[in-house]
């Protein structure tokens, strides 16, 4: 048993330590899913820089283009040459900038500005278009268009944000110069995030543009904490190229937890705490009920999982189990098992200790030193009897049966079996090979409660007895007429004035089994049996204490004989 | 014709302050200064996802540092206290001077003569100019007391709305025109160096140029200004 016993520890080693891995399983799993969409966010985050910036390129060529047009450069021209921007100068150059912007159609910029050499704005369109001669150089953007660049900034303007571009407008007839620029400005709106997020082709992943604490444009209606962007927009440093590998933060709102990165936004929004965030929802950890949900069946495909492999390593744990329960405990058991067959058939006295290792010699050596016991029991019965009726004569009505006594032949209240018990399975000795044992009927004298019946002398109760009480397991029984020759030769006594029902009983039966076994009963007399059998069971009764004595009639060894049982008071 | 916005409102800046002191005993100063040649105009620091890209249909505009400049009488001794205050204005999206020399003592006024509501402030010293909104025609001004400070004023809504306040121990200072032009009126009675500023500090000049001013005399100044503008820092 000692190794089931390690096999099996080893087995439930194995399942907890499974169980255990089954549970943490999903953690490791769902810790990569939070990196990896990190990754994503990161990588989003980057990606939105190169579109914004790619869009910047091409609107500044836009706007390159725009400044080129021959009828602006003239309007321009002119203007500067003014003292001061009249309403004539500005319609005129508004209506040459309002045609140019709807030329662009789904491109059109949100407000353009056209200013001339000295700065100041000759005509806006779309935005603030009855404003205009204000001075508007002093912004980079238009500082560096006035001087011959081509560049772009971000403004906001009444909580609105916008991508400017900015391009210088060249006379190119000679002389050469610059008479003006142009500012091309495409607002940041929902439409745009939700453009940028299109391109991204990130699944789940949203973006926004804030202004410190303020949203001003989101992808979708997903609500963010706009504060603790805020907070991380202004703990960046660095280059702002970097910004996107910083690690991401985490929040939550009412619906969902949330992924973000940030990044500060370029130029004159920098400087106004202007950034975007790069936002995706936090998967739910599912755990591993979860996890088991989501087993389709392709996890379950043979190309996919590992079926021999566990079906293999079941197979082993199974077989290595069973040999070692058929090794240690099947075996064992069925070779005691046999040798207690061999014991209760006879033909072996003993169960053989040294052939049974463990608990099964145990067990052994326990029933051998049970079934010494019951010998020097036997042994020790046998000498007293002897004591008390003397040496048992070989054969005849001499012999004791040890195992005669184990059923009574008169039961208290009502007649006993008269037929053996069926036989068990395993069978402690042969069938009797003589005739069956003959019991009496119970006596035709009324059976007398035992519960009321009140312990009575012993030769009072010799009368009485067959009747009465119950039969207690007695250990021996005695041939109590030792030689049926001794009946026939004694001397006749002469009949007694009373015969005993019980005695006259014995006594027929035994006059009918002597004649079936062929034996003479002549000299045989009830007296002298009946005398007999009252002396014998007075001695039995002395010397035992029982509390009556019950008489059978058998045969043994071809004649007929009769045994005396002690019956002693129910316990 | 005019030429130049910016510097036309810069001239009248400094009229007006130099007007401030009218001594009895007073000669003229005038001058000009000969500047190295100025290099293409850089494009600014502040851009938005690009770098600033030179067009392709006409070189690029050279810098014209004289905005950055001005020039002081120093005569070495402590000035009398001032009495006039010197004005800027916010025109549109700049002041009216990027550089603005300001005598000790004397009051800086800053009008807001743009359409839109500023918030100034002094980074150097917050406490000089309180942050409160500036609304269109609306005055804001102060009074920094020590000479060599140099103080930018900002508006924090306007990153590119600045100029820069240089507290000049002298009262006789003026602006010099884009061709380097300079004249200084009403100047007492004394020998003064010629000091020039030009952007971060005084131009570093191996022979300080001294004049001398009798009363009711002119004195016509050459000052020719070292290649690289070189300058030593405003506080010593």
């Amino acid at each position: 048993m000692y190794l089931s016993k390690i096999w099996l520890f080893l087995l439930t080693l194995l399942a907890t330590a499974a169980l255990a891995i089954a549970l943490l399983m999903p953690r490791p799993a769902e810790r990569h899913n939070v990196a990896a969409d990190q990754q994503r966010l990161a990588t989003a985050c980057g990606f939105v820089n190169i579109l914004l910036t790619d869009q910047a390129r091409q609107q500044v060529g836009v706007a390159a283009v725009f400044a080129t047009d021959a009828d602006l450069v003239n309007a321009l021209n002119t203007a500067s040459n003014l003292e001061k921007i009249d309403d004539t100068t500005n319609v005129a150059v508004q209506k040459i900038g309002r045609a140019m912007a709807d030329s662009l159609k789904e491109h059109a910029p949100d407000f353009v500005m056209l200013l001339d050499k000295h700065g100041r704005v000759v005509a806006r369109v779309s935005v603030d278009e009855k404003e205009f001669g204000d001075v508007a150089a002093g912004r980079p953007v238009i500082d560096d268009a006035l001087a011959g660049y081509n560049s772009d900034d971000i403004w906001v303007m009444n909580k609105t944000m916008y991508l400017v571009r900015g391009a210088p407008v060249v006379r190119r007839d000679l002389p050469v110069d610059y008479v003006g620029a142009v500012i091309l400005g495409h607002a940041v709106n929902a439409k745009l995030a939700g453009r940028l997020v299109g391109s991204l082709a990130t699944p789940g992943v949203e973006m926004g543009f804030f202004l410190g604490k303020d949203t001003l444009a989101m992808s979708s209606a997903t609500t963010v904490d706009a504060d603790l962007l805020a907070k991380a927009a202004d703990d960046l440093t660095g280059p702002r190229p970097n910004d996107c590998a910083a690690k991401p933060l985490k929040f939550k709102t009412t619906s969902a937890a949330y992924t973000a990165v940030v990044a500060r936004l370029p130029g004159e929004a920098e400087l106004k705490h202007g950034y975007y965030a790069v936002v995706l929802e936090q998967p739910n950890a599912i755990g591993f009920m979860g996890t088991l949900k989501a087993i389709d069946k392709s996890d379950l495909a043979p190309a996919g999982f590992p079926w021999s492999l566990l079906g293999t390593a079941f197979a082993f744990a199974m077989a290595l189990g069973v040999g070692l329960m058929v090794m240690e405990s099947d075996r064992p058991l069925k070779r005691l098992a046999v040798d207690a067959v061999k014991l209760g058939k006879g033909e072996t006295e003993r169960l053989a200790e040294n052939s049974h290792g463990g608990k099964y010699g145990s067990i052994a050596r326990s029933v051998n030193i049970h079934i010494d016991k019951i010998a020097r029991d036997a042994k020790s019965a046998k000498q007293d009897l002897d004591g008390l009726l003397g040496p048992a004569p070989e054969g005849g009505l001499g012999t004791i049966d040890l195992l005669a006594a184990a059923m009574p032949a008169i039961r208290p209240g009502g007649a006993g079996p008269v037929t053996p018990p069926p036989p068990s399975e395993f069978r402690f000795s042969e069938p009797a090979k003589e005739a069956p044992v003959v019991r009496p009927p119970p006596p035709a004298v009324p059976a007398r409660a035992t519960p009321a019946l009140k312990p009575a002398p012993a030769a009072a109760l010799a009368a009485t007895m067959p009747a009465l009480g119950h039969s207690a397991p007695m250990k021996l029984d005695e041939d109590i007429l030792g030689d049926n020759d001794a009946i026939n030769e004694a001397p006749v006594a002469a009949e007694p004035n009373a015969i005993d029902p019980y005695f006259k009983q014995i006594f027929d039966q035994f006059i009918a089994l002597k004649k079936t076994c062929g034996e003479p009963i002549a000299g045989v007399t009830y007296g002298k049996f009946a005398d007999k059998l009252q002396k014998n069971r007075a001695d039995l009764i002395a010397k035992t204490g029982c509390r009556d004595v019950r008489f059978t009639v058998y045969v043994k060894d071809g004649k007929a004989s009769l045994k005396a049982s002690p019956i002693r008071d129910e316990v | 014709m005019f030429r130049n916005f910016a510097s036309l409102t810069r001239v009248s800046a400094f009229a007006g302050l130099c007007a401030w002191s009218s001594p009895a005993a007073a000669g003229t100063v005038s001058g000009r200064l000969e500047l190295p040649p100025a290099p293409p105009r850089p494009p600014s620091a502040a851009h938005g996802f690009l770098e600033a890209l030179p067009n392709l249909l006409a070189k690029i505009r050279v810098t014209d540092p004289t905005p950055w400049m001005f020039v002081m009488l120093d005569a070495g001794t402590p000035m009398p206290a001032a009495t006039k205050p010197v004005e800027i204005d916010i025109i549109g999206e700049r002041f009216s001077q990027t550089l603005v020399p300001l005598p000790a003592n004397a009051e800086l006024v800053i009008k807001n003569a743009s359409k839109n509501t500023r918030f100034l402030g002094i980074s150097e010293a917050p406490q000089l100019l309180k942050k409160v909104p500036l609304n269109p025609t609306n005055t804001q001004s102060f009074r920094p007391e020590k000479a060599g400070d140099v103080y930018t004023i900002r508006d924090s809504d306007a990153p590119h709305l600045s100029a820069t306040v240089v507290v000049t121990p002298s009262a006789w200072v003026a602006p010099v025109s884009s061709d380097g032009k300079f004249d200084f009126a009403n100047v007492p009675e004394g020998k003064y160096t010629l000091k020039v500023y030009y952007k971060s500090g005084w131009i570093d000049k191996p022979d300080p140029d001294q004049v001398t001013v009798s009363a009711s005399g002119k004195v016509e100044l050459r000052s020719k200004i070292p290649p690289g503008f070189p300058v030593k820092p405003a506080k010593e």
